[in-house]
């Protein structure tokens, strides 16, 4: 082992250091540790950013500020919670232990001098270590030490401080075991609270809590993307040329070249942003498993990520194309199970990028070479990206299944390599080109308009196109009613006479029109919390309102339904959810309903009135000679 | 609580309306007269509202009363314009003028057999126009109860909009007067009413269902336009021949709580009834399985539930054991009880040294005081033994044996999905309404599972499958997946949220008592 590392060439003890990050088996609970033996072992420093709240966390833990404020830092597994306090340990003066992973206690206490004061700052490594299992009840001093810093939240203990690192379901747990009526059961419901709402600590408290869960991944994304294509460990592609596995054959210096390409990054990243959108996290490990993946994943290696005699030989036999980064970057270089294990590749998936296409995507990679019409693009987009061009392996299975008979089975390893070139195609297509539009290769084909015309305006605190809404009123409309009825410049709230989700609701409750009226009823586009757009519906009285956040997929179902899809047939989930969406803003419409009774208690009954289609399937309403 | 105590039980004399209108008070006497298994969740509910509104209009709702009387109605005024007036639609469409239609229309009505004996001439005065007349008629058969299902006319029911809208089940007899029809309503809507009078939560239950029989609410007052003057009367009389025979049990105070907890949260009164119907359901059933428990000696049943999977689990035989399980308590909680008393009726012979043909006509007297049993003669010990084992079977064929099966799937709990056995393996719908009662605005996922053990001794994931089952006998892993697909479940739902891989949260979207983002 030891004469191995001594022959490896730097670009060698890189690639070798690079895998570790990879999806590759290692000790659960030990990832930390693993990283820092590998760089120890290859002499490469580890990859590292500056962590999104690092800033914030050196701020809120300054002596020279004067004060020190408490500090709960939750998350997913591999958001760098422990790493975090590691450092801050070092930065007030705690020994280097923490950081060599020398000491792995739960707990520990380090003394800080803050102005005149010798302040006794806490640290909770690892509270899931700290905590007893679950059942158990807490030990006393334990329960104490959380009644402190309970106190020290609510300003009542000064000369002593926390810093928390808690696995988020640990520390919805702990709740169970604390006193009633103690500081510490107090503070924890502010922590749920905060937990699930996102909401921030209430006045008078001296805690920053952060919540790693909620870092925007598309920043995080954005940030290892720089950090690993700046290593200088990159130069073996000019130092070491002549090691086949940093040659211009080689699928590592491919896959790195596509990756470096701003078009593929913003692609990427537009993903990540979609993620985001769909309320869906990727903690900073595994984003670095998803680009290491990326530049090394290949289906027939050992652990299906490449090795240094594995480039090599990918590269002198040419089949670099193999180790494809279009293939790996959705996990499809790993097992299915094993794909599963990680939320990255399940988010990712989630998109189906490679099993949803279009006539003109599919006709461009399959005919596209050959069409008059098509040709121009097949060039610029599939072609053009040499060597992943039109690559000989593809060029025979699509020959053949072109000139095929009839029966010519399932061509299952055509479709495949299709699926691959979709995925290829889905990161070189351009942004703005309604025809061949790079979201319609995903399950999310209105993803384009979501960016263009909802995150957009909303980033730069503009209003959302009247238009959009006018589409989005349109699909609640048709989900609400039971009716197929056209675009219309109200939103109506209609019920069944029996329950509000009968299939057909055409008794109307409520009209709120597009044009947001002089009485405060308005349908309209925000940001809220976590920056998610929001739909909030305004009745005009007494405040009443309803909000719905606007995901991704419940965008794209509004505007799907509006184009003509059946709800049902979309997604029952879906339909359940725009349906309780409605039940909260009936219940909205009763309680604005009972201010404006409770202000003119003498009027009799009103007209029952009734949604109906007319003959262009225009809603109109229709009130009946009967009052309720 | 010893639900068994002396003080708290029950007992229903050999004489009572109840007990003579029974062939063998068996079941009866265990879990009360009666919990019929061919009533659907809706139907419960709507005996239950007919009972409530009937006690209602004597300003006694919810008041605990061990013998109740009360009267319903049969509004055949109503139901014959809903459900017996078929041309309805056709003279509507006729190319006529108003006149000619209500003329056509009445005319018709007037050949059909038990109308209001003022006839149909009160609905020309209340509408304006034969087609909104003709418009609400069609609003409100819309809502029909079991529409679907091919009823005849004077078993059908609209849904319960309010008073105006409650009607008892009935049949018309050959001599075309109106009597009830007791496979309709079999008292178990009765029942409920009563669990619900005798639990802690009688008077904060009262407000709400005041509130849902209020003959103001703006649905019930469109189905009064439809109503006859004489649809009013209560020409339904009952003379109370239900029987509960518990004073307290924890299974009335828990339907109650889940009740409450429904009628809280805001909903609009036709959704709130969506839930309340499946959990009355749900609670009787339980009351049944937990009585014959409790009367055995035995724990709280154990629900072990499959969350429906692809492949075949190993949680689905848990399952399905767990479902064989509970459904042998019924059998052998009414065996235990003959059986017992036969023993102990029979020592009592023994000790009064008479012949063998006093002594058998002692236990035929004593058979028939206490289980209204009328045997016409009582042979050898053994013949004895089989002929009630034989009456045994068939009480639990014709009704006791039947609920758990036949509640536990109308309200989405038990299913043969997939298998040709049946096991509990809960629906969406079944899921979203325990969401709805047992969560407040948020709870943790484990605390949530702990919680529905606690409640109603359903088993979802591994930790509680660890507490209730041989630990030998298991597989973990496979809870834990059973666990998984649960969250999956409740997420399409829009009721779960993950916020890491450590925690998610089960989201109650109806409770806002706080404002979520």
């Amino acid at each position: 082992m030891r004469r191995d590392l001594a022959s490896l060439s730097p670009g060698g003890r890189w690639i070798s250091f690079l895998r570790g990050y990879g999806p590759v088996n290692r000790v659960d609970g030990m990832y930390a540790e693993t990283i820092q033996a590998l760089a120890g072992r290859y002499g490469v420093p580890p990859l590292r950013f500056d962590h999104p709240v690092a800033k914030q966390l050196a701020e809120a833990l300054d002596p020279s500020s004067g004060t020190l404020c408490n500090v709960v830092l939750t998350g997913t597994a591999g958001d760098g919670k422990t790493s975090l306090c590691n450092e801050v340990w070092e930065r007030l003066g705690g020994d280097s232990s923490r950081t060599s992973g020398a000491n792995r206690d739960d707990y520990l206490v380090l003394p800080v001098e803050v102005g005149a004061r010798r302040i006794r700052v806490h640290f909770i490594f690892e509270f899931s270590g700290f905590a007893p299992p679950r059942g158990e009840r807490w030990p006393e001093e334990k329960l104490s030490l959380l009644e402190l810093f309970g106190k020290s939240v609510l300003g009542q203990a000064n000369d002593d401080i926390f810093v928390i690192a808690a696995n988020d379901g640990k520390l919805v747990q702990a709740k169970e075991g604390l006193v009633e009526g103690s500081a510490a059961r107090h503070v924890w419901r502010d922590i749920e609270r905060m937990l699930a709402t996102g909401a921030e600590p209430g006045a008078g408290r001296n805690l920053l809590f952060l919540n790693l869960s909620r870092m925007s991944t598309r920043d995080l994304l954005s940030r290892a993307l720089k950090c690993l294509l700046d290593r200088e460990e990159w130069q073996c592609f000019d130092k070491e040329v002549d090691d086949p596995a940093f040659s211009s054959g080689s699928p590592l210096r491919l896959n790195h070249s596509v990756m470096a390409d701003s078009l593929f990054q913003n692609r990427l990243l537009a993903l990540a942003e979609l993620c985001d959108a769909n309320g869906l996290h990727v903690s900073i490990r595994e984003i670095l498993l998803l680009l290491v993946n990326a530049l090394l994943g290949d289906i027939k290696s050992d652990e299906r990520v490449l090795r240094l005699d594995g480039l090599r030989a990918l590269a002198l036999e040419g089949r670099a194309h193999e180790a494809s980064i279009y293939r790996n970057l959705f996990g499809h270089n790993l097992k299915d199970n094993r794909r599963e294990q990680y939320a990255v590749f399940r988010h990712l998936g989630t998109f189906r990028v490679g099993f949803e296409t279009t006539n003109v995507l599919d006709a461009l990679l399959v005919f596209g070479a050959e069409d008059e019409d098509l040709r121009q693009d097949h060039q610029r987009y599939v072609a053009a990206d040499d060597p992943h061009g039109v690559r000989t392996e593809f060029e025979r299975l699509r020959r053949a299944y072109v000139d095929a008979d009839e029966d010519r089975g399932e061509a299952t390893e055509f479709l495949a390599a299709l699926a691959d070139e979709r995925r290829r195609l889905f990161f070189r297509l351009p942004d703005r080109d309604a025809r061949l539009d790079p979201w319609r290769l995903t399950m999310f084909q209105s993803a384009a308009s979501y960016r263009r015309y909802i995150l957009g305006p909303l980033s730069r605190n503009e209003e959302v196109d009247p238009a959009i809404i006018r589409l989005l009123v349109c699909g609640l409309n048709r989900i609400w009613t039971g009716m197929l009825i056209g675009e219309s410049d109200m939103l109506y709230v209609s019920t069944g006479l029996d329950t509000s989700a009968a299939p057909v609701s055409d008794v109307l409750v409520w009209r709120i029109p597009l044009i947001p009226s002089d009485f405060g009823e308005r349908i309209e586009i925000d940001r809220g919390p976590d920056d998610m757009p929001l739909l909030r519906v305004s009745l005009g009285i007494g405040g009443r309102s309803a909000t719905y956040p606007l995901h991704l997929l419940r965008y794209e179902f509004l505007t799907r339904v509006a184009e003509g899809a059946l709800p049902n047939s979309f997604s029952k989930e879906c339909n359940e959810d725009v349906l309780a969406f409605k039940s909260r803003l009936l219940s909205e419409c009763g309680a604005a309903r009972r201010l404006t009774e409770s202000a003119s208690p003498n009027r009799r009954g009103r007209p029952l009135s009734l949604l109906i289609q007319d003959a262009e399937g225009e809603p109109r309403v229709k009130m009946l000679g009967v009052s309720f | 609580m010893n639900i068994l105590a002396p003080d708290n039980v029950l007992t229903a004399s050999a004489g009572s309306r109840a007990f003579e209108s029974v062939s063998i008070w068996l079941g009866e006497a265990v879990f009360g007269h009666r919990i019929w298994y061919r009533q659907t969740p809706w139907l419960i509910l709507l005996e239950f509202l007919n009972v409530a509104e009937a006690f209602q209009r004597k300003s006694a709702l919810l008041d605990e009363q061990t013998s109740p009387s009360y009267s319903l109605r049969f509004r055949m005024g109503l139901r014959q314009i809903l459900f017996n007036g078929s041309d309805l639609e056709r003279i509507a469409s006729l190319n006529v003028d108003d006149e000619s239609r209500w003329t056509e229309w009445l005319a018709q009505m007037g050949k059909q057999q038990c109308i209001p004996r003022e006839g149909f001439g009160y609905l020309r005065e209340r509408f304006k126009s034969f087609s909104d007349f003709a418009q609400l008629v069609r609003l409100l058969r819309q809502t029909g109860i079991e529409a679907g299902s091919n009823k005849r006319w004077s078993s059908r029911f609209i849904f319960p909009l309010g008073p105006a809208a409650l009607f008892s089940d009935a049949a018309v007899d050959k001599s075309a007067r109106v009597v009830r029809d007791y496979t309709v309503f079999g008292r178990s809507g009765e029942m409920l009413y009563q669990m619900l009078c005798r639990s802690d939560h009688a008077d904060e239950l009262r407000a709400h269902l005041e509130r849902l029989l209020a003959p103001e609410n703006e649905r019930n007052r469109l189905v009064g336009l439809l109503c006859a003057p004489s649809d009013d009367e209560a020409d339904r009389r009952e003379e109370g021949e239900s029987f509960l025979p518990y004073r307290k049990h924890p299974a009335f105070d828990r339907l109650a709580a889940d009740w409450l907890k429904v009628l809280g949260l805001g909903l609009p009164d036709g959704d709130a009834l969506t839930h309340l119907a499946p959990l009355a359901a749900f609670h009787l059933m339980l009351y049944q399985l937990e009585t014959a428990a409790a009367a055995l000696g035995s724990d709280r049943p154990v629900i072990v539930c499959e969350m429906i999977a692809p492949r075949r689990e190993l949680v689905r035989q848990h399952a399905v054991n767990s479902f064989i399980e509970n459904d042998a308590l019924i059998r052998r909680a009414l065996t235990e009880r003959l059986m017992h008393r036969l023993t102990e009726i029979r020592k009592l012979a023994d000790a009064q040294d008479a012949t063998d043909r006093d002594r058998q006509e002692f236990i035929q007297d004593r058979l028939r005081e206490e289980f209204n049993l009328k045997l016409e003669r009582v042979g050898t010990d053994a013949e004895l033994d089989l002929e009630l084992g034989n009456h045994v079977e068939r009480k639990l064929d014709q009704n006791d044996g039947l609920v758990h099966l036949n509640y536990g799937r109308s309200v989405g709990l038990v299913s043969r999905r997939g298998t040709n056995r049946n096991r509990y393996a809960p629906t969406d719908a079944f899921l979203k309404t325990l969401v709805l009662v047992r969560v407040d605005r948020r709870q943790e996922l484990g605390l949530f599972l702990a919680d529905l053990r606690e409640q109603y001794g359903l088993v979802i994931g591994p930790e509680e499958a660890g507490a209730v089952l041989d630990r030998e006998a298991f597989d973990l892993s496979s809870f834990d997946r059973n666990r998984d697909r649960l969250e999956a479940r409740l997420a399409s739902m829009g009721l779960l949220n993950r916020l890491s891989d450590g925690c998610a949260y089960v989201l109650n979207p109806y409770d806002s008592s706080e404002e979520r983002p």
